[in-house]
């Protein structure tokens, strides 16, 4: 089994797109599906390309949410300021603020206060036409995407492992924090969706940074590359500039928002150049990965 | 009046409008708040005179006649604890600093160390905008520290325009409370309509009135107006989908530098929040 994560540092370059294209090419090339994961429980959208059929609906619980009991708290002042993630307002706890480290429950007494289990989110395991696919949605604002996204891995991992060969694909979310972290570590590959501008070029180096930070290997696609050519030959020279090869470039296309009002990965429908660019560009990776 | 620029989806241009909207507004106060991938000193060209450290405590350990503390150990759920052949390991990206190992374990055993998790530098931009930004370091996972000690550099009773994460999670919601008003910047697409909506939630819960900004505007796709219209939620511009914003946009340019004409726009645009405030 190999796993490949889809980042991108900057947000909107095409994560998302790409992922469902990557699972749809895997399906052709090796004719046998590969397993697919969200990784972004924050704002998950790829359920939106891969239809299919939910098989399967579970709660996720993550961390507990701490409940107050007023009547057992001995010191009622100090209780109500334990909490350091400012959770505890007049000894009632704010789910969005509560991260269950239970400090208050050394504060306040073991009596006064129970750990108690919660409803943070749901998390969906489906049968789609391009292969089992898990994702999940957290309720907004609620902490533990971490051990949602650990969770959700471990759920591919399990599908994936039990055929040689397979290939597990994570569509990540932006940004270098600790959503990206848990959806980067321990995969063989990370593909960079980037694209021309100095946003995407500053959000590159950090996201290259991270991947140096837990040694793994990086391969950078740039999307809609034919926006500003000047720009994209500055990517792709920092892209040599750091030893960070450049996969291909996707130049503008429609199909994409195409694809995305049909709930379908571009490369499904009939786009000859874009699709030979896309397949070109999943083989290379595809050998990328198989050679780690 | 605090106003925050979100919409839950990454990369529909939450940076371009905030500070373009600051730009014409100016002077006043911007707050970069993305502090994985901030990028809006690239827009309005700060001179970051001012750095300082975003630090955190965590617990470290002397080892005290071979003694470890096994409850701080067992307490600590973010397992940013272990005992290890009699040894203390601390690993200090997992610490949240809930404080309980201080609690728990004996005072000649442990003691706080200030961490480093990012910095927050600040200075003087285009038109007198006081600008103020957060870097998470690459590596740490504390980002809603570095919103939190990003946001403390903002005076009270200025206008602030506040530049948010993407998503509708825990650094989202830190970046937004405490706004007057979030606009809510999206794209005319399914996944900018799915995103949006959990932002709207999030909104609701943090009870912070809402506006839309629609950015590459045009095309088929009407699924946001509709939504706007039945939750009745304003929808106060709309910047079409355009290479040459796009291109200006990639270089650094603000929406008035590219196209004057949003100069005035954008100042009614902020005149229309305000009446929703």
């Amino acid at each position: 089994m190999k796993q490949m994560v889809i980042i991108s540092g900057k947000g909107g370059t095409g994560k998302t797109s790409l992922a469902a294209c990557f699972a749809a090419l895997e399906n052709t090339i090796d004719g046998r599906a590969p397993v697919i994961v969200d990784c972004d429980v924050d704002s998950p959208n790829l359920h939106l390309l891969l239809g299919g059929e939910i098989k399967e609906k579970e709660v996720f619980r993550g961390p507990p949410l701490a409940q107050i009991d007023r009547s057992k708290v001995n010191d009622p002042e100090k209780c109500a300021q334990s909490c350091v993630f400012g959770a505890i307002s007049g000894l009632e706890v704010d789910p969005l603020k509560c991260v269950g480290c239970a400090v208050c429950r050394l504060v306040c007494g073991e009596e006064a206060v129970r750990m108690e289990e919660r409803n943070s989110g749901t998390i969906f395991e489906r049968e789609t036409p391009w292969g089992r696919f898990f994702h999940a949605e957290l309720l907004p604002g609620y902490p533990g995407s971490g051990g949602l996204i650990t969770i959700l891995r471990a759920k591919g991992e399990e599908v994936a492992i039990r055929r040689p060969g397979s290939v597990l694909i994570l569509d990540g979310s932006p940004g270098i924090g600790c959503q990206v972290i848990a959806s980067l570590a321990g995969c063989d590959l990370a593909v960079i969706v980037s694209e021309p501008g100095k946003g995407a070029l500053h959000d590159l180096e950090r996201i290259r940074q991270l991947l140096d930070f837990f040694g793994i290997t990086g391969r950078v696609v740039i999307n809609r590359s034919d926006l500003d050519r000047s720009l994209t030959r500055e990517v792709e020279r920092y892209c040599l500039d750091n030893e960070l090869p450049v996969a291909g470039k996707i130049p503008f296309d429609p199909a994409f928002a195409e694809a995305a009002l049909s709930g379908k990965p571009a490369v499904a429908l009939d786009n000859r150049s874009l699709n030979r660019n896309l397949e070109d560009i999943y083989q290379r990776l595809r050998k990328t990965l198989h050679g780690l | 009046m605090i106003i925050a620029v979100a919409g839950g989806k990454g990369g529909t241009g939450k940076t371009f409008v905030s500070t373009s909207l600051a730009l014409v507004q100016a002077p006043l106060q911007f707050a970069d708040c993305d502090v994985e991938e901030p990028n809006a000193h690239l827009f309005l060209e700060p001179s970051l005179k001012k750095w300082e450290r975003v630090s955190v405590t965590i617990p470290s350990f002397r080892k005290w006649r071979g003694e470890v503390c096994r409850p701080g150990a067992e307490f600590c759920r973010f397992r940013a604890l272990a005992v290890v052949e009699d040894e203390m390991l601390v690993f200090p990206e997992l610490c949240t600093s809930c404080g309980g190992c201080f609690l728990l374990c004996p005072e000649e055993t442990i003691k706080p160390r200030e961490h480093q998790v990012g910095v927050v530098k600040m200075g003087m931009a285009k038109r007198g905008i006081d600008f103020v930004t957060g870097e998470l370091t690459v590596g740490q996972q504390r980002t809603e520290e570095v919103i939190k000690a990003v946001k403390k550099r903002t005076s009270p009773g200025e206008n602030v325009v506040i530049d948010c994460p993407p998503g509708s999670g825990p650094t989202a919601r830190v970046a937004l409370e405490g706004a007057d008003f979030c606009l809510m910047v999206t794209e005319p697409t399914p996944f900018g309509l799915h995103d949006i909506q959990g932002n709207k939630k999030l909104l609701d819960v943090l009870k912070i009135p809402a506006g839309v900004v629609i950015n590459r505007a045009g095309g088929s796709y009407d699924g946001i107006d509709r939504w706007c219209k039945k939750e009745e939620i304003p929808l106060l511009a709309e910047i079409p989908f355009d290479f040459e914003i796009a291109r200006s946009a990639a270089r650094g340019m603000t929406l008035s530098e590219v196209e004057p004409v949003w100069e005035e726009k954008l100042k009614n645009l902020w005149a229309d929040i305000e009446k929703y405030v």
